[in-house]
């Protein structure tokens, strides 16, 4: 192994550095936030590659860089993820506020990491490692995440030190990059390359000339280059903001009250939705962001299918600092780390203004706004739940199509592109029940009418009984059968029936269908 | 040819040749002491032998309860599952369903084309079945049809009125085909079609997309009325009805009120349909989950365009009267219009048009004795016997008027001599004089004294079946060729029908109940081919997934092109059977597989790749010689021995595994032997260490004997086993005075799906000849018996031996020439049972120098250069000094990874023009190559004459490859590395295969020897030294996996080192333990108990460890 020590350049030594790196990021994130095992065979993707894979779903020849096809050509039970870094981001808060408790300064690499200067925690534990120790404990006992530490000159390094679960003494950095392998620079290409230039690991390419490198690499393999020497030039930057349309508020005194929250809300609803209007944007998506007192963020998005109005932001917004407040359990942010220092409205999603017109009641103009206005005006007093619309999906049986979504909610119908061959056509009955009446529609000599598998009728229909009617009502005209034999690949969700139109003497139509032997009628026609 | 595997186990086969009585325990199942004999296992489902071709089973009618006086009824709307991925009936379960239900005629109407209407057509003929043929076609779809839910465009359903209606409609649909330019889109012009077609079709109005129906619906009765008025005006008002379909919808009533006022106002006809697209209602499930794999999407995705139920089934007559009590005029309707549309397809059958015999006034047969007179003089120069067999030939030939037949072949031949494109034909062309003195094929019938009957006889229909192999790298000239000698419009190429298997079932199935594509993959994965579909090993997979897919099995798929299938035709081919372009470029393809064309009559000549013809050539080129094989010695010793020693890889036909294991067994010493040994691996592992008995008698352990004295002449040669085809019809005529062609119809009687008229009439001439000759009772049974279980089972000897001649001159090549041979292999790759590593590690062995690509040395293929100085060391005998002194193999620049042919070639050339290259940037600039292109050749050593290491070379490729055309040269920086480290020998071989896809010279196995040491494992070569029966460990890659369908579930492994190759058993318990290293590993420690047999190693595993090592080398499992 040749001596890194001899490069140009070395000794101005960059800063002893502690990264903090939880293993596996994205798929305990997304056990945290969404529940799913992360003990089970679980890998995330991104782009339709691995990104990462569970240990278990390693052990079953998952590698990051797969396609998802070949992942789940090895692992058929894998539970496939998508990558979403708001939620690594969102898990990964605790775990930020957790190392924030006991340490000053910490900055983000990325959802699953983050660094921090050695010397304070150091000075402040009694040592590197004690630091270190401390940092690991904190995250284990606050937030149940298993981190590793790991301390060494500069981030880059860190971040190997990290992984490897070491302290790499001071002074010997450029020693344990040095006999890493040369993939651990995180350039797949340059690294191929390398490697059949014989060169296997940071020690080896370091040791190259740096002019050299240049020369034949370019740029980002120089930079690589001064890396894999322990050089880290990379600067230890706070977080910045993340874009230019948001608006943020900072509060002398935390918001701590829901009705305090809703009145600084409202403000900056009005800041974003005015900032948005002046780019001839809308927005779609909603990230809010809050700080409390004591430091913890916290950040939720809302989704939103027409252009939030300034009362639609403010509503979202006082729900959610509603739920921050006073959420159940160790989520209540209120009691455990005081009140909100600090708010932040981020749209993420934004889409041009014109053209984004939600016919909602069919019409443009004042009308339809005065309507809005009112149902958000309800929504905002009751919740949003009090409020709903019915959308039409598609379907066969006018019983299944219909589905109520939440005012503002996105109202897409689902499967309203087919055809649904076998659908009773208009007029659709005016009484759908919720529960089908149980009914016997008999033949002219009291005999049940039978289907067969071929469509032949036992009898003519000739009388109908329905529910608990004492008398059967004469059938003056009747049309049917009509099969539907839908959905028989989905376990429980199958439906085999005959359904008729039926005209009885007494003057109502219904629709009856015949279901596994038995009659009901589902539907009044008036 | 059909060589299908026998019905019966291969036990039983057995005891029937060795004339065994029958004990109890060879009918059990195998026990746990269960091990079949590797030394004769092969795949029995095709595997490496070109000769494997499934010819499709005669249609026979089962035994049907047919309705008395049913109510008169034609259905004349109805998909088979030839409208892929649409219909879910096989053709000839319609015909049976509407036999049985009473239908006075059935027609099938597949969209755009013709696929399906020979197999329903013999269907319903032997079901006594009246037929319509038509097609519903596809107007106005504006791509292929495939992935959408619901494809656009309006459907017009036409049923052929006679042999005339139904040429015009398959020109109609081929135009359509050819002009929408791509697979699956035909365009048609409807006024075009109908100028074409108008009073020689029948129009029904169709389906929802049909174009009244579809007016009805989107715009009411009006339009719904011009469109009639339209299609009236185009195909005349006597030819087109108006189509009433009830499924069950509550739109039905509705629209069939609507259309039959139209009728009525219009004075048509209303015909009832059922719009038929599975013959009972219990496919409908399927053809739901068919529907979603059309639409590539999920049965979840797809819902919203389902039909609603099943109601698109067959009824009967009084179904459809009782459905239809509201329209009393449209079933009959439709019954009357069965009886008029209905004929029967025999009445298309085409001729081969006239041959152009050069000579004006000469006719066709004339013109053939005078080529065969010619042939003759130069090949057989007065034999007395060979010319009475021309004679006998010639003469028959005459009286089948099949001489354009010949002539066609000949050409053939004559177009690839000229061209020095090395052919031959194989099979039972092989037993005709008249092929030989033709040059068609190769081997002398008259001296070896084959069955011309076998070849052709007086009671076969149709012409003879002549195959040529070609070599497979200028088949597509030959194509050309005849192309352009009969014109494209009379020649076609034929489809194969691609069905679904295992794999693709589950697959497909999987995608349908909406499981992602990566479980697609592993499920197909786990169904190895062919295997049983319901094992244990299934686990996995859901059940729903696992039913469908076996119900799906056989269906078809879509149309393939077949492997050089030709039909000539003497009127266009397209008013014969549709055409329509393939997925290759500029192809196009009949709607019919090989059968179907037979069974027409359409005349088709095989024009099969052989990858070992090319490889030939090649090496006969390099060696500056040619290959006459008519002519070459044969009696070599050592070829024999090296034969005999199963120091085969690369020879053709006996390198695979299974002929490896038993080419020690049956020692061949002379060519006859290569013959019986190309025709000994057929199917059959064999139980309880049993071998087959021509091995046996062979080796003296069992007495030669023979059932009667007659037969003697006749099983002489084979020690009394019957092994060729040749020799049933041979038996039959000694033992019972049969003709020879008379021999042929009871060999053709016993190996089809026997047909028990036939079979009968047959069976009492063969007793009463042998009655004759003093054969009754036992002994006659026995014979008969032996005979029936041999008739479809044994091997064309002719065929044999031309394969044999192919067999002795690779073993030639390798044996003198083993740098030529290797080289030529891998120019002809793909091909044969082993990856070029094998080929190159084996010529290693024989002593052959392999050396790397070069930019200076290298052509773009492989090539040999002149043997190595100073290596003047004594050349022994011994197989590994073969090569040794002889030339060297140079590995040529395409097998450099990112270059491919067009890259290496332009190396080459711009070589030849203008100089060596003088430097990597003058390469790079001359040639034009990538930072890439040089990187990989830098990896591959390939600067090595620049005086250039790899690394050296890798770094410099960046600085280079920015030398263009457009660049001052030595204007870059950066072309002088760095201290580099020097490579070790394991570097050296992973750089050469990252590159190369071979090492040269080096095995993977080698670098982990020491390791192996350790743990006490032993190389392959020291288990010669090893006695039977003793427990070893041997370690090496995988490199190839195989579980013959025969073998009873047990897989074979074959594993390789630097010292040689060994075979390897696992049980299904086995496998099941280490299922993961057993299917995935590519190296591995096997333990197993050693099994000795003639010199054949087999290793009994029972115990399997991953292996790791440097590279991994892909295996080629379950081919």
């Amino acid at each position: 192994m040749r001596n890194p020590s001899g490069c140009e350049g070395w000794g101005e030594a960059a800063v002893r550095t502690i990264v903090v790196w939880c293993p596996d990021w994205p798929v305990i994130a997304a056990e945290i936030v969404d529940g799913y095992p992360a003990h089970e065979a679980v890998a995330v993707m991104h782009a339709n590659r691995v990104l990462v894979a569970s240990p278990a779903a390693r052990a079953e020849g998952v590698r990051r860089g797969l396609r998802k096809r070949e992942a789940q050509g090895r692992c058929p039970h894998l539970i496939v993820l998508e990558h979403d870094p708001g939620r690594d981001m969102r898990a990964f808060e605790p775990v930020l506020a957790a190392v924030e408790a006991i340490a000053a300064g910490v900055q983000m690499l990325r959802p699953g990491a983050c660094a921090l200067a050695a010397r304070g925690p150091a000075r402040y534990h009694g040592g590197e490692a004690a630091a270190a120790e401390r940092i690991v404990e904190q995250i284990a006992q606050q937030c149940d995440v298993e981190a590793q530490a790991g301390i060494a000159e500069g981030t880059f390094a860190a971040g190997l030190a990290a992984r490897a679960g070491v302290i790499v003494p001071d002074g010997e950095t450029a020693r344990f990059l040095s006999g890493l392998s040369i993939t651990a620079l995180g350039r797949p290409g340059l690294a191929d390359l390398l490697r059949r230039l014989g060169i296997h690991t940071l020690g080896e390419f370091a040791a190259l000339p740096g002019a050299d490198v240049l020369d034949r690499f370019g740029f980002d393999a120089a930079l690589a280059h001064r890396l894999a020497g322990g050089r880290d030039e990379r600067p230890l930057a706070p977080r910045r903001p993340p874009a230019d349309l948001d608006v943020a508020e900072t509060f002398d005194e935390p918001v701590d009250r829901v009705d305090a929250a809703a009145f600084a809300a409202r403000a900056l609803a009005e800041r974003l939705h005015d900032r948005l209007g002046s780019h001839g944007l809308a927005c779609t998506r909603l990230a809010i962001e809050a700080v409390t007192e004591t430091g913890e963020e916290l950040v939720r998005t809302w989704r939103h299918d027409g252009l939030l109005s300034v009362n639609a932001i403010a509503d979202r917004l006082r729900w959610q600092l509603d739920g921050w407040l006073r959420g159940k359990g160790n989520q209540a942010t209120g009691s455990r780390n005081g009140g909100i220092a600090r708010l932040r409205l981020i749209p993420e999603g934004v889409v041009e203004h014109l053209g984004l017109q939600p016919g909602l009641w069919g019409e443009a103009g004042e009308e339809r706004d005065r309507a809005h206005r009112a149902l958000t005006r309800v929504q905002g007093l009751l919740g949003p739940d009090a409020v709903l619309t019915a959308v039409l999906d598609g379907g066969r049986a006018d019983r299944s199509r219909i589905r109520l979504v939440a005012w503002g909610d996105e109202r897409i119908a689902q499967g309203v592109e087919a055809p649904w061959p076998g659908r009773l056509p208009g007029p659709s009955p005016a009484t759908v029940y919720v529960e089908p009446i149980p009914a016997e529609v008999l033949d002219a000599d009291g005999r049940p009418v039978r289907v067969g598998g071929r469509l032949e009728l036992s009898g003519v229909p000739a009388q109908a009984r329905i529910g608990a009617q004492e008398r059967a009502a004469g059938i003056v005209g009747w049309a049917g059968p009509w099969p539907v034999d839908e959905r028989w690949w989905a376990d429980g969700e199958s439906r085999r029936v005959a359904r008729f139109q039926l005209q009885l003497a007494d003057d109502r139509a219904v629709l009856a269908v015949l279901r596994g032997g038995a009659w009901f009628v589902e539907a009044l026609y008036d | 040819m059909g060589f299908n595997n026998p019905d019966i186990p291969w036990s039983e086969l057995e005891r029937r040749l060795t004339g065994r009585k029958r004990d109890a325990k060879s009918w059990e199942p195998p026990g746990p002491g269960y091990h079949p004999d590797v030394l004769c296992a092969d795949h029995g489902d095709g595997g490496d032998s070109p000769a494997w071709t499934r010819k499709r089973a005669e249609y026979e009618a089962p035994p049907l309860a047919r309705p008395v006086d049913p109510v008169p009824y034609a259905e004349l709307h109805c998909h088979s599952n030839f409208s892929f991925l649409d219909g879910a009936s096989h053709p000839e379960e319609l015909a049976e369903a509407a036999a049985r239900t009473g239908l006075s005629a059935i027609a099938i109407t597949d969209h755009d084309g013709f696929y399906g209407v020979v197999r329903f057509a013999e269907a319903a003929r032997a079901l006594r079945m009246r037929t319509v043929f038509g097609a519903e076609l596809s107007l106005g779809l504006p791509g292929p049809a495939n992935g959408e839910p619901d494809p656009l465009g309006r459907h017009l359903l036409l049923l052929a009125r006679g042999p005339e209606g139904y040429a015009r409609l398959s020109r109609t649909i081929s135009e359509a085909h050819l002009r929408g330019g791509e697979k699956g889109r035909p365009v048609y012009d409807l006024e075009e079609a109908a100028a074409a077609l108008r009073d020689h079709v029948m129009l029904l109005t169709g389906c929802r997309k049909g174009h009244v129906p579809a007016a009805l619906l989107s715009a009411g009765p009006d339009a719904a009325r011009a469109e009639l008025d339209r299609l009236v005006a185009l195909f005349g008002p006597d030819s087109v009805a108006v189509e009433l379909t009830s499924h069950g919808d509550p739109l039905d009533d509705e629209r069939n009120d609507a259309l039959a006022d139209l009728a009525f106002q219009n004075k048509l006809p209303v015909v009832a349909t059922n719009n038929v697209h599975y013959a009972a209602p219990g496919r409908r499930r399927l053809a739901t989950a068919l529907a979603a794999v059309r639409a590539r999407r999920s049965l979840d995705e797809i819902d919203g365009w389902l039909p609603a139920a099943g109601t698109a089934h067959l009824r009967s007559g009084a179904e459809m009267a009782a459905r239809f009590a509201a329209f009393p005029d449209a079933v009959p309707r439709a019954a009357a219009l069965g009886e008029e549309l209905s004929f029967d397809l025999k009445l298309v059958a085409p001729n081969l048009p006239a041959y152009p015999v050069p000579v004006a006034g000469v006719s066709e047969m004339s013109w053939l004795r005078h080529l065969t007179m010619r042939g003759a003089a130069e090949r057989y120069r007065g034999d007395q016997k060979a010319y009475e067999q021309l004679e006998h030939e010639l003469a028959l030939i005459e009286k089948l008027n099949f001489p354009g037949y010949f002539l066609v072949v000949h050409d053939i031949v004559t177009f690839c001599e000229r061209n020095g494109i090395y052919c031959q034909g194989r099979g039972s062309a092989a037993n005709s004089a008249v092929c030989y003195a033709l040059k068609i094929t190769n081997v002398d019938a008259v001296r070896w004294g084959l069955l011309f009957e076998r070849f052709l006889s007086p009671e076969r229909d149709g012409p003879p079946d002549i195959d040529i192999d070609i070599e497979s790298d200028r088949r597509e000239e030959v194509i050309q060729h005849v192309y352009g000698k009969y014109g494209r419009t009379f020649t076609a190429q034929v489809a194969n029908v691609i069905s679904y298997r295992p794999k693709s079932a589950i697959r497909d199935m999987a995608k349908a109940f909406g499981h992602s594509p990566g479980q697609q993959d592993a499920w197909s994965k786990q169904v190895e081919r062919w295997g049983p579909m319901a094992s244990a090993e299934l686990g996995e997979i859901p059940a729903p997934v696992i039913d469908f897919a076996n119900e799906l099995l056989t269906f078809p798929r879509h149309l393939g092109i077949h492997s050089g299938g030709m039909v000539i035709c003497d009127r266009p081919v397209i008013e014969v059977c549709p055409v329509e372009h393939a997925r290759m470029r500029d192809r196009t393809v009949l709607q019919w597989d090989k059968d179907d064309c037979a069974s027409v009559g359409l005349v088709k000549f095989d024009l099969l790749g052989l990858g070992m013809l090319s490889a030939l050539r090649y090496a006969f080129e390099m060696i500056d010689s040619e290959l006459d094989i008519a002519h070459m010695p044969l009696d070599d010793p050592e070829v024999y021995d090296m034969l005999c020693r199963a120091d085969s890889v690369g020879v053709f036909q006996v390198e695979s595994r299974a002929q490896m294991a038993t080419l020690p067994r049956l020692k061949p010493r002379e060519f006859y032997d290569l013959v019986v040994e190309v025709a000994l691996i057929r199917p059959g592992p064999i139980q309880g260490g049993s071998v087959h008995p021509y091995i046996r008698r062979r080796n003296g352990l069992e007495e030669v004997t023979y059932p009667h004295p007659l037969l003697k002449p006749s099983l002489a040669k084979t020690l009394g086993v019957p092994l060729f085809q040749e020799q049933l019809m041979q038996m039959a005529i000694d033992v019972a005075g049969f003709t020879p062609a008379e021999s042929d119809e009871l060999r053709r009687a016993m190996g089809s799906k026997r047909s028990m008229e036939r079979m009968a009439a047959i069976r009492e001439r063969l007793f009463a000849g042998m009655a004759r000759n003093g054969i009754t009772g036992a002994l006659a049974d026995e014979l008969f018996d032996k005979l029936a279980a041999f008739a479809n089972y044994g091997f064309p000897e002719s065929h044999a031996m031309s394969f044999a001649y192919l067999v002795y001159a690779s073993a030639w090549l390798k044996r003198y020439h083993p740098a030529a041979f290797c080289a030529a292999l891998l120019n002809a790759q793909p091909m044969g049972f082993y990856s070029p590593q094998t080929l190159v590690d084996d010529a290693r062995r024989h002593g052959v120098t392999v050396r790397r690509p070069d930019v200076n040395a290298s052509a773009a293929a492989a090539k040999l250069e002149p043997p190595e100085d100073g290596d003047d060391s004594e050349v022994s005998e011994k197989p590994g000094d073969w090569g040794r002194g002889g030339p060297v193999v140079r590995l040529g620049l395409r097998s450099v990874r990112s270059l491919g042919e067009a890259v290496a070639k332009r190396i080459e050339e711009v070589r030849r023009e203008g100089g060596p290259y003088t430097s990597m940037s003058d390469l790079a600039r001359r040639a034009g190559l990538s930072a890439t292109h040089l990187e990989a050749l830098a990896t591959a050593g390939a600067f090595a004459c620049l005086g250039l290491t790899r690394r050296e070379a890798l770094w410099a490729a960046g600085a280079a490859a920015q030398e263009t055309a457009g660049r001052l040269p030595g204007t870059t920086g950066g072309t002088r590395s760095p201290m580099l480290p020097g490579m070790d020998a394991v570097e050296r071989m992973v750089a050469d295969v990252w590159a190369t896809g071979l090492a040269p010279d080096a095995h993977p196995a080698q670098f982990a020897r020491p390791y192996l040491d350790t743990i006490g494992a032993l190389s392959i070569e020291a288990l010669h030294g090893v006695g039977h029966g003793r427990r070893v460990s041997v370690g090496g890659i995988v490199t190839h996996r195989q579980r013959p369908a025969t073998a009873g579930g047990v897989t074979f492994i074959n594993l390789e080192d630097e010292t040689g190759m060994l075979n390897v058993t696992c049980t299904p318990g086995l496998w099941q333990r280490y299922r993961r290293v057993a299917r995935t590993a590519n190296a591995m420690i096997v333990r197993g108990v050693l099994e000795k047999a003639d010199g054949v190693l087999n290793l009994r595993a029972d115990h399997l460890a991953a292996l790791t090592l440097p590279i991994r080398s892909p295996s080629r499992d379950f081919r």
